[in-house]
């Protein structure tokens, strides 16, 4: 019978991520590239220097196909079925596509697809990209201030009369505001975690990320474009570096920061784990304890990372960064999405045949502060020295799909670093979801 | 580690009504967006055809394909249709775009899951309603930095999205393309040949078996509710002379139809013996609204739920083309399929190829030297016939096959189909009865 075949994981480059906008599309970097755009200028990078350079003889002809992933495949961001992208960075028209949307894990979800397909021996080199531009295709958060394209779930979902009706079981109020699915999880994680400990991983990663770019740790993934000055859209710029690392950031900065969520109390979310006085009892103030200060700032970015079977390594003279073990993926209540990295992370372990011991260095997504320790804290993670040692989404910034993509590269180069065997990557998404990726240093 | 066998061990879908995009009360599915309609074919499946054997708690994983993600098909990751029909948030959801293959790139994606081991139980939908008010893209084309002259991504002249981006035109250049091999006549009565043979299986109850009936509303009249049971494109009645006398919908290459003709205006007349575009709403499929659904399971998931399967997964295909002749697609995707299996086209029974237009199904025909072999392709009609709601096709021709493998104790069957932006996509099963 048919055996399943080795997946390398061979090279990775990425946009610095903006930040996005949509109030005032201005004062990002990047308003004026369309999320496809950004894809296809990591896509050329890929194929026009870093390929060649390595000494490779990979060329555009010989990918298999080219994978997609956006949290918002809408409006501009309409693919052709994965195939835009690829055409604008001048791919031939024999390389298949496809476009995936699984939220935040849209960009993991095409590794991991990539990696089907690699195992099976249905492919031999798949090219994984992962974009999303916020300021352009915006969420839906904003209210009526900015235009959207997909509407939430209102109208069949929330309205008692209709025969569709489910918002006991799934609570979209509290599903679709990202920030409202960290609110509940603080609450509800409130006997391990003060606001004051995710305000100080928050400046942890602040740091951390600071320290990176100050050494030149991101010159070895990101690609320079043209962008333009903050609030100045004439005033055209090369953009070399992530826009949301804060520089020497203190914990009294992080902590001052608005109060971005609605606690249970105040109608956050249905049958709230505490009443207002239990409430202030326990965190000290009657706000929201989410703020723009212990979550991760929606930027426009894009990633792409390459995948190759032996064959392909041999075949084309490739250096592999890491091997891919094996993948997990799992759902979870949409209320609580953050705790979704979690039975992602316990499947792939669990496929890979592997400990939480076993694993050298951890990225957990730090789509919130809250996320990343809860994972830590459920998983038994040694975060201070094994998890997001070079900062994280807090800090570098989240472009939903790029970040799978980012954090998975991220971890191939850790291992390298560190001289480490095993790193498991895992991201949330929205809609409550958990993706992750255990990879394997050869070396 | 060792590939395990993956089996389909169900498949249901709605009726296909016509959509209306310019005038939404016509169409019968009007009201009912394309979440509510996949919806509706999981509940089926769950509440009534597999009850008491198995339940959604026990899927891994939900796939969701549609041929774009704007307004109410959104679905945040694949989440909305599972969610409407009730299946419990632990399980795993996605929402992939191959245009017309998607709803067959899930059950691909489905095969590679179980066969490595991740998953158990996969469920895999395609859904499209085009009447929808607000479902076309919104996006400007105009605007696209693909089609800004002197932009640094400027591909129109390469894509050429006035024919890529309009699939009658691409099937009007591969007709140009294929003049020699077949003439108007041929697509036109290959329509009529799909139209007779669905409206057959209609009458012998092969739909039945498929389609669950859907409470929707008269066409042209919201207010009164009517069951609908049958696919509402059928025309049993059509005859060559009345496919041959529709209007052409498409402009020919020489009339600016695409970059580059391959024909002057006389080559054009001559080979073709009128001035008009080939593609009529006669020979090309309607647009309509409708959802299906496949079932994927490992043999140990089927032991566990004491489930028959209705056939085995062996290999899948794909790949991609010129997007202005998009209609290729089925071609190297069938190839592929067939080298993944070590099968031939002689070993293939049945075949389903998707009717996206005649010329499409034709083109693919003589391509894989299949022409002698017209009873086995398409036996109950095809897309021009049942209808094409874009991604829900992909697990229907599957679906279908796999039936009419059942019912003619035959073995081996290729399902296949083209994609929008030149792709396809390909699925070769096996009847494990036979």
């Amino acid at each position: 019978m048919k055996e399943t075949r080795e997946v390398y994981l061979v090279d990775h480059v990425r946009t610095p991520f903006s930040l996005s906008n949509p109030l005032e599309p201005d004062n990002d970097v990047f308003s004026k590239k369309w999320g496809t755009e950004l894809a296809a200028y990591v896509l050329k990078e890929m194929f026009n220097n870093r390929i060649p350079n390595k000494g490779s003889s990979l060329k555009r002809e010989n990918v298999s196909e080219t994978l997609i992933g956006s949290a918002l495949l809408q409006h501009e961001h309409g693919t052709y079925g994965g195939r835009i992208p690829g055409w604008m960075a001048n791919f031939p028209f024999h390389v298949p596509g496809t476009a995936f949307d699984k939220q935040d894990g849209s960009g993991m979800k095409t590794l991991q697809v990539g990696f089907g397909n690699i195992s099976m021996g249905y492919s031999d080199v798949v090219v994984s990209v992962g974009f999303d531009q916020f300021t352009r295709v915006p969420l839906h958060n904003y209210g009526e201030k900015v235009k959207v394209f997909g509407w939430p779930p209102d109208k069949l979902m929330f309205d008692p009369e209709n025969k569709w009706y489910n918002d006991d079981l799934y609570e979209w109020k509290t599903s679709r505001l990202f920030f409202q699915t960290a609110q509940k999880l603080a609450e509800e994680e409130a006997d391990i975690f003060t606001k004051e400990e995710m305000d100080k991983f928050s400046v942890r990663s602040h740091n951390l990320a600071e320290k990176a770019q100050e050494e030149g740790y991101f010159k070895e993934e990101i690609m320079a474009i043209k962008g333009h000055k903050v609030g100045e859209p004439e005033n055209e710029i090369e953009i070399s570096e992530d826009q949301s690392i804060k520089k020497a950031i203190t914990l009294e900065d992080i902590a001052n920061m608005p109060s971005i969520s609605t606690p249970g109390w105040a109608g956050g979310y249905k049958n709230p784990k505490f009443t207002k006085d239990a409430y202030v009892a326990k965190f000290g103030t009657e706000n929201g304890i989410i703020t723009a200060g212990n979550s991760s700032p929606l930027c426009d970015g894009a990633s792409v990372c390459l995948l190759a079977s032996k064959k392909a390594l041999e075949d084309y003279k490739l250096k592999p960064m890491a091997k891919v073990i094996s993948i997990g993926f799992a759902g979870v209540d949409p209320t609580v999405r953050g705790r979704g990295v979690v039975p992602a992370s316990q499947m792939a372990l669990e496929h890979a045949n592997l400990k939480v011991e076993d694993i050298d260095f951890w990225e957990i997504n730090e789509s919130f502060s809250i996320v990343a320790l809860n994972a830590a804290n459920k998983l038994g993670i040694d975060w201070e020295n094994k998890m997001n040692i070079h900062g994280g989404a807090i800090a570098i910034g989240n472009p939903a799909s790029a970040t799978g993509l980012r954090i998975t590269a991220n971890l191939a180069r850790i291992l390298k670093e560190k001289k480490a065997k095993y790193g498991l990557a895992a991201i949330s998404s929205g809609g409550g979801q958990g993706t992750a990726l255990v990879i394997e240093n050869l070396d | 580690m060792k590939v395990r066998d993956v089996y389909i061990t169900d498949y249901i879908r709605t009726p296909f009504s016509r959509s209306r995009p310019r005038e939404p009360p016509r169409d019968a599915f009007g009201n009912l967006r394309p979440d509510e309609l996949t919806a509706l074919t999981l509940m089926e499946m769950f509440d009534n055809r597999l009850k008491d054997k198995v339940t959604p708690e026990d899927v891994d994983e939900f796939y969701i394909g549609a041929t774009h993600f704007n307004y109410e098909y959104v679905t945040l990751g694949g989440r909305y249709p599972m969610f409407l029909a009730k299946f419990p948030t632990k399980v795993s959801s996605v929402a992939l775009d191959r245009q017309c293959g998607s709803g067959m790139t899930c059950a691909s994606l489905g095969f590679n899951n179980i066969a490595m081991g991740y998953s158990d139980i996969v469920i895999a939908s395609g859904m499209n309603n085009a009447t929808m008010s607000r479902s076309k893209p919104p996006t400007t084309r105009e605007l696209s930095p693909t089609m800004r002259k002197g932009h640094e991504f400027f591909i129109d002249d390469v894509v050429d999205f006035r024919c890529s981006g309009s699939m009658l035109q691409t099937a009007q250049k591969l007709h140009e393309m294929d003049s020699d091999i077949f003439n108007k006549e041929d697509n036109d009565r290959f329509s009529v040949r799909s139209h007779k043979l669905a409206a057959k299986g209609q009458e012998d109850g092969f739909f039945k078996g498929e389609i669950v009936p859907i409470m929707a509303h008269t066409e042209g009249d919201e207010d009164t509710p009517l069951l609908i049971e049958h696919d509402l494109s059928v025309r049993g009645n059509a005859t060559y002379e009345g496919t041959r006398d529709l209007r052409g919908l498409t402009k020919p290459g020489w009339d600016g139809g695409y970059y580059r003709p391959l024909m002057t205006k006389e080559e054009y007349v001559k080979a073709f013996d009128t001035e008009q575009g080939l593609v009529t709403a006669g020979n090309s499929c309607p647009i309509n609204a409708g959802a299906a659904t496949l079932m994927l399971m490992s043999e140990d998931a089927m032991k566990k739920y004491d489930l028959d399967p209705i056939a085995r997964i062996i290999s899948n295909g794909f790949g991609a083309v010129d997007p202005t002749v998009m209609g290729r697609g089925p071609v190297p995707a069938s190839w592929m399929a067939l080298k993944h299996a070590g099968l031939t086209t002689d070993d293939i029974d049945y075949f389903e190829i998707n009717e996206a237009f005649a010329i499409v199904g034709l083109n693919w025909i003589h391509e894989m030297g299949l022409l002698d072999r017209m009873d086995d392709i398409n036996i109950y009609g095809g897309g021009i016939s049942i209808g094409h709601p874009i991604a829900a096709t992909g697990p229907r021709i599957v679906g279908t096959l796999a039936r009419i493998l059942k019912q003619k104790k035959a073995k081996l069957g290729l399902a296949t189909m083209c994609c929008g932006g030149g792709q396809g996509t390909a699925m070769i099963i096996e009847n494990v009865d036979a």
